[in-house]
């Protein structure tokens, strides 16, 4: 099995805050692996090690290795950098720049980061568009402004920009906790779609979620991983008493 | 009953606090009145002379040319460095100089003008031996930076977290989320802390008074030659005897109020469509 | 949610203790009717269709509503199953009515087997009651016995056919330890999520 991200030891500390202890976790490559758990378990942070941008926070101490497609990411001479641009993250409250164009939030990464000359770049933005289902609803006005977008295609407009990276991996921080229930279930659709040819890495509050959409699922409870499995398993017979205390909803 | 002693009782605290309103804002109103009663006559009865002529054709011309080529100057010099160094106190906040930066910036927002107009007096007027418009130009910069520099910060950290998130996770480097990406974000509290910063600059006097010089009867062609500024012939006016300089103090006092009025209105009311 | 779960998953538990309740008044029934006493079994059973078809409104009521996961999914699956072995066995235990009306000859076998069939009915409904997968050994064992005499009575077939209304009767009495078995695998797959 091809892993897209592996855990070893992972502990993570905010200040003197063990936040994630000892997690062991194997992510395979394609298709889509939830992390649920109650909040303050630690899911939305040991998402951020796997793109480094946990080092944002200056409190923040990460031990142990983790290895995207085979390679130790927190080794003392790997680039963060280079790391950011082969995984693209999505986060909780859609957050496409206000400030820039709907063209200009899915070009950013690819003009900033110098990746393709000009010309390319008007098509990479339109296959990005296309790929996160937004095209057809954005095409004419790619000149506006993203406050006039809804809450959901604004968080496909952030897909895209994801997206236009071409990245291996995408993370996403419970993308759908802020949309209505419409622009949700769109964006369930389309992560389906995705699953084909990324991994998607998907940090949820709501196990129905993992449940309907994912194909691997981890459960975190304070910061250590109780069980991991296929979706069916862990939904229909889980092993860990805890995790069917947290399914069943008789968990906080 | 008691539904009408609430009534009363409301009415009663509401005029309270409008008597109190119209107490603190009335001084403004009274300057602003007393300077457009006192200064409107000398303005229109000197009409274009006023406004262009040097002071012995009884005019204020150099004294406005001046007050534009101290805020530019100010400007060019004290802007980039105001904004850079927001933008570092804004970065590396735990750092030693991050930490040191903002304290100092705090203390020169409060310190005298009058020392620091002394300081860049024992700096550039002595050595060089003559008042000068970079003289003034230097006093003015420094005090407009630790203002706009603490505009551009605060600015700066009003941008949700979120968005910084998202920059680095695009695999930006630092200086490029910071310059390409956040700063442009900020723009619009940069910009107003900016204009804020030079409306208040225009009508100082105490960093001039030994700086500067004062350059009344001839327009300034030389950085390295004593300038004027409106505010210091409005301080030099109002300590003749002579009446017809007093009049004409009023006069320059309306022109100055205009001045800065016309800068600090708009901003005021633009700041209201601030969003991010 | 949780709460509304619940309340739904006690109304099919107390359904099933219903219907057990039926399909053993059925066995009791259908026994009394090889001694030669008849009576009226065919009404159980068919009360016993209307409470199965409850049964499964209810479950899947359950299942739209709240989308259940992990023990609360396998037992109400299980439920649906259970009752239409109860069910079942309530009609095999009419049929045997029936029959024990309608042929005569001796009932040597199915007089022997029908208290083991009984107690596997018995076993597995408090089985099911209890969630106890204890119990399931003997229900296979018993099975086994029942399964045994019915071989046996099929062999005699072939001595005398006037055996023949023993060995119809043996036939549904190994359907109704059988479905009994299965109960007990509901048990099991309910406390271990693995299928018998």
């Amino acid at each position: 099995m091809n892993l897209a991200i592996e855990t070893r030891n992972l502990h993570v500390y905010y200040g003197n805050n063990h936040v994630i202890k000892g997690v062991d976790l194997q992510i395979p490559a394609k298709g889509i692996f939830a992390l649920m758990g109650p909040s303050g378990c630690g899911k939305s942070t040991m998402l951020r090690t796997f793109n480094r941008l946990i080092e944002l926070n200056d409190g923040a101490r990460v031990e142990g290795e983790v290895l995207l497609f085979g390679k130790n990411i927190y080794s003392p001479d790997v680039d963060p950098i280079g790391i950011r641009r082969q995984v693209g993250m999505v986060f909780q409250y859609p957050n496409p720049f206000p400030h820039l164009t709907i063209y200009d939030n899915v070009a950013l990464g690819l003009k900033l980061n110098r990746l393709l000359p000009g010309e390319k770049i008007r098509e990479r933005v339109e296959w990005a568009l296309k790929k996160a289902a937004l095209w057809d609803e954005v095409k004419d006005r790619l000149d506006d402004y993203p406050s006039n977008l809804s809450g959901g295609q604004k968080q496909r407009l952030v897909i895209a920009r994801a997206l236009a990276m071409k990245p291996r991996v995408l993370l996403m921080d419970e993308p759908t906790a802020n949309i209505d229930p419409v622009g949700t279930a769109k964006i369930e659709e389309l992560l389906f779609e995705l699953k084909e040819e990324y991994t998607i890495v998907l940090v949820t509050h709501s196990p129905a979620q993992a449940a309907r959409v994912s194909d691997w699922v981890a459960f975190l409870y304070l910061g250590k991983l109780i069980e991991v499995g296929p979706t069916r398993k862990v939904f229909e017979n889980p092993e860990h008493e805890l995790t069917e205390k947290y399914v069943t909803g008789a968990l906080g | 009953m008691s539904r009408n002693i609430r009534r009363v009782k409301e009415r009663a605290f509401l005029c309270g606090v409008a008597l109190l309103t119209a107490l603190a804002v009335l001084p403004l109103f009274h300057i602003i009145m007393t300077v457009t009663v006192r200064g409107l006559p000398e303005v229109v009865s000197g009409g274009l002379r006023f406004l262009t002529g040097t002071l012995s054709e009884g005019g204020i011309g150099p004294a406005i040319a001046g007050t534009f080529l101290l805020t530019f100057l100010s400007a060019l010099l004290g802007l980039p460095v105001a904004f850079l160094v927001g933008l570092y106190a804004y970065e590396f906040p735990n750092s030693a100089v991050g930490r040191w930066t903002k304290t100092l910036l705090q203390i020169m927002l409060e310190f005298p003008t009058i020392l620091v107009g002394v300081f860049v007096m024992q700096v550039l007027v002595v050595p060089m031996g003559t008042y000068s418009a970079i003289a003034g130009t230097l006093s003015l910069a420094i005090i407009l930076t630790p203002y706009v520099a603490v505009y551009t910060h605060e600015a700066m950290r009003q941008i949700p977290f979120t968005y910084r998130e998202t920059s680095f996770s695009l695999g930006l480097t630092r200086t490029r989320v910071l310059f390409r990406v956040l700063a442009p974000m900020a723009r619009r509290g940069i910009l107003t802390g900016g204009l804020i910063g030079l409306a208040k600059v225009a009508g100082e006097t105490a960093p001039l008074l030994f700086t500067a010089g004062g350059l009344y009867e001839s327009y300034p062609h030389s950085v390295t030659a004593p300038v004027g500024s409106i505010s210091l012939l409005i301080y030099q006016l109002v300590q003749s005897p002579s009446p017809a300089d007093h009049r004409m103090a009023w006069g320059a006092s309306l022109v100055l109020l205009l001045i800065f009025l016309d800068i600090f209105v708009p901003i005021r009311l633009s700041l209201r469509e601030v969003k991010l | 949610m949780r709460k509304l779960l619940n309340i739904g998953i006690e109304q099919l538990k107390k359904m099933i203790e219903e219907m057990a309740t039926g399909s053993l008044e059925a066995l009791e029934s259908a026994r009394a009717s090889i001694e030669g006493d008849f009576n009226s079994t065919e009404e159980i059973a068919s009360r016993l269709h209307i409470i199965r078809a409850e049964v499964l409104d209810l479950a899947t009521e359950l299942l739209v509503r709240y989308s259940p996961v992990a023990t609360d999914l396998r037992f109400i699956q299980s439920a649906i199953d259970v009752s239409y072995d109860l069910y079942r066995i309530s009609r095999y235990a009419m049929e045997i009515e029936r029959t024990a009306r309608l042929v005569q000859g001796p009932m040597e076998l199915s007089k022997k087997a029908f208290p083991i069939a009984e107690k596997a009915v018995r076993i597995s409904v408090v089985a099911f009651r209890d969630l106890d997968e204890t119990l399931v050994g003997k229900l296979l064992e018993l099975d086994k016995q029942v399964d045994s005499l019915y071989i046996l009575s099929l062999k005699a077939l072939n001595e005398s056919p006037e055996r023949a209304g023993d060995a119809l009767v043996m036939r549904h009495l190994e359907r109704i330890s059988d479905h009994a078995k299965e109960i007990g695998a509901r048990v099991i797959y309910i406390r271990e999520g693995r299928r018998l």
